[in-house]
């Protein structure tokens, strides 16, 4: 009789918790969504140079929705970039994406209240079981292919330094002495003197790739990988931002998603910096839409 | 994800977004408002320190700003107190709404973000007195014009608003310290940790695409040693040391002594909830209401006290301590009219008599057959 009545009080209790905002938390979030992507075969070179090419805006391409990021706090709280245009190719070796977005703005600046457009494609690395899309979960990692705006245009030698204080004066500066060259002893000297630089942060401006491939745990857990082999290239072009992010197929980098079985998913991320867009501040797919690499 | 954490200066639990989790001891500042001239000495010392760097043109780790009308960034204070709304103290504690726990949904800490103007006038406001000066004013008590000069480190704080917000988990407290630094390899640069800080104390290099802040001179620090600020403050208004929670307080303990058992070191906004372990003696002549703001309800008490100093023998001879040696005193001792600082092993630093001792030497030099005087 007592657990007649114990047993329904329990399960009123479980299910109460369960719609606590804690619980919701914890709750391991993991959506198939209905579209899949088809990376065509394409033998040769792939185009990753001009993403405004006829080459790629000729290709059929999906149409992926985006919603804000709201699981992870800081949350998007106003939408962002709302949907993407996504093609993507191989050729057998190389696996490409092509990504394309409305966005009015160019934002490649960096400073204190300045934000950079991106974007990124990201795989689970067990294609069999893939964790919460957006960062990934506790020991089931995703690997990301992030482009960056400000890192394309510092590879490209942008100065974020000259570019917002072109009239900046240093009565001494122990860097830029003009008409001398910098020793040796004194380049080092230089290089401590930006701790960032000196410790390797690989997101330093003009040293980052241009698309940094990363690794993922969960929220926390964020690494930029050893091994950097993504390429990519971006183009604003009338209002358009056209991106290219392409990865080897195989690598034996264990921190990179495995693409050599053919199939697995795929899911993708949108920074507009105007709208101070940054980090999980970001539009993200619902979740992971099938990825088929056409042999 | 909040947590509950226990706040003495608003002596009352709030919530955090991390569980309490106090270092094994806290690196604390006493700066005594009352004795600054604004010479920026500790902010060039600072300067050419740590930030002479690429992009770190605009970057004063330590500033000192003109108060009321100065701030660094522009409107720091104006902007984060509008944003928090009113802010009420009740009869032991305070009851308005701290950073973390006025955090709209989405957030972990109520915030803005300061433009990147803001930044490029350290010294905005510089000597503005609150008033305007009418023909024929003269010297009165108390003043009727006023301002007085707050210098700035970052507080390194207990619960620290910059640390919550870090969603790399990027930013961490030593715990053998408790100062708070940001790991710069794994900075990512997303600046949340900026707009966080409510005493806007993270600066941005454009250089490095990373958030850089005070390290409380942390090599000094580990060697017993002042930090360059407080090192070379020529008006030797700032006291470096450790401090404890009230309930563990130590009499001998200079920052103890001053902020829990005379309470005339006051933590600077303490209702934002982020307990900061800088404490300002107040000045004296400015308006208390406006202290109020600033330090909390204890600021009429901490200026009598202070007031009373060349009464009260412990308190003269520590504030005379202060920026006495370029050691951190960790103990101190008044007795037969000398103040005695100590290292926390009982070693002696320094020694400093309440009363300069005054030598009046004859009017005449029998030896040299001459008299003395300042005739030239």
């Amino acid at each position: 009789m007592q657990r007649k009545i114990i047993f329904p009080i329990l399960t009123v209790l479980l299910l109460l918790w369960y719609c606590t905002p804690e619980a919701s938390a914890q709750k391991k979030e993991v959506k198939i969504l209905p579209e899949k992507i088809v990376s065509k075969f394409q033998s040769g070179v792939l185009q990753l140079t001009d993403p405004t090419s006829s080459l790629w805006l000729n290709l059929p391409a999906n149409t992926v929705k985006l919603i804000p990021q709201d699981v992870q706090e800081p949350k998007l709280a106003q939408p962002a970039i709302t949907s993407l245009k996504v093609r993507s190719v191989n050729n057998g070796t190389w696996i490409a994406f092509h990504i394309e977005w409305e966005d009015a703005t160019e934002d490649f600046n960096l400073r204190a209240d300045r934000y950079s457009d991106g974007v990124a494609v990201e795989f689970p690395l067990n294609p069999k079981q893939p964790p919460d899309h957006r960062m990934g979960s506790e020991k089931e990692p995703i690997h990301l292919l992030l482009w960056k705006a400000s890192q394309q245009k510092a590879k490209e030698g942008t100065s974020f330094l000259a570019l917002n204080y072109p009239n900046r004066w240093s009565d001494y500066s122990p860097y830029e002495l003009p008409g001398s060259a910098v020793s040796p002893a004194r380049a080092a000297d230089i290089k401590n003197l930006l701790p960032a630089v000196a410790l390797g942060n690989p997101i330093v401006p003009g040293t980052a790739p241009v698309v940094e491939e990363i690794y993922a745990e969960t929220w926390n857990k964020v690494l930029v990988q050893e091994d950097q082999d993504a390429k990519g290239k971006g183009t604003w072009k009338d209002g358009r931002w056209y991106v290219v992010i392409a990865r080897p197929l195989f690598t034996p980098d264990p921190q990179d998603a495995p693409l050599d079985g053919g199939s697995s998913y795929v899911s993708f991320a949108c920074w507009d910096g105007v709208k101070a867009n940054q980090g999980p501040r970001k539009m993200v797919t619902e979740g992971w839409l099938a990825l088929e690499i056409g042999k | 994800m909040s947590h509950e954490v226990f706040n003495w200066q608003i002596n009352r639990k709030m919530t955090y977004w991390y569980p309490e989790h106090r270092p094994r001891r806290q690196f604390a500042g006493v700066f005594d408002i009352n004795k600054c001239i604004a010479c920026q000495t500790c902010s060039l010392a600072c300067k050419t320190t740590w930030t002479s760097g690429k992009g770190q043109e605009l970057m004063f780790w330590n500033s000192v700003e003109t108060k009321p009308w100065g701030s660094y960034p522009t409107g720091w204070d104006v902007k984060a107190l509008s944003l928090l709304g009113p802010q009420k103290w009740g009869a032991d504690e305070y009851v308005g709404a701290t950073v973390f726990e006025a955090a709209p949904k989405g957030e972990r800490v109520l915030q803005y973000q300061p433009e990147d103007m803001d930044w490029c006038n350290v010294n905005l406001g510089e000597d503005e007195c609150s008033g305007m000066i009418e023909k024929g004013a003269y010297l009165k008590i108390p003043h009727a014009v006023w301002f007085f000069y707050l210098q700035r480190i970052c507080n390194h704080c207990t619960y620290p608003a910059c640390l919550a917000a870090c969603p790399r988990g990027a930013i961490y407290k030593r715990p053998e310290d408790g100062v708070v630094l940001i790991d710069q390899k794994n900075c990512n640069g997303h600046r949340e940790c900026m707009k966080a800080c409510p005493y806007k104390r993270i600066f941005f290099n454009v250089v490095t695409g990373t958030s850089e802040k005070c390290i409380a001179c942390y090599p000094s620090l580990e060697s017993g040693k002042s930090n360059r600020c407080f090192e070379t403050c020529i008006g030797k208004i700032r006291l470096q040391g450790w401090i404890n929670t009230p309930e563990k307080a130590q009499e001998d303990n200079p920052v103890d002594f001053l902020v829990h058992i005379r309470k005339v070191a006051l933590p600077l906004y303490p209702q934002f909830g982020t307990e900061p372990n800088i404490y300002y003696i107040p000045p004296k002549q400015a308006d208390p209401v406006f202290l109020r703001q600033m330090f909390g309800p204890g600021v009429d008490k901490a200026i009598a006290t202070y007031k009373n100093a060349k009464d009260d023998p412990e308190l003269l001879g520590l504030l005379l301590l202060q920026g006495s040696s370029d050691r951190i005193i960790e103990r101190f001792k008044v007795k037969d009219g000398t103040a005695i600082g100590y290292t926390a092993k009982g070693a002696e630093i320094v020694r400093v008599p309440l009363k300069e001792p005054m030598y009046v030497r004859p009017y005449k030099d029998v030896a040299l057959d001459v008299f003395r005087h300042n005739v030239t």
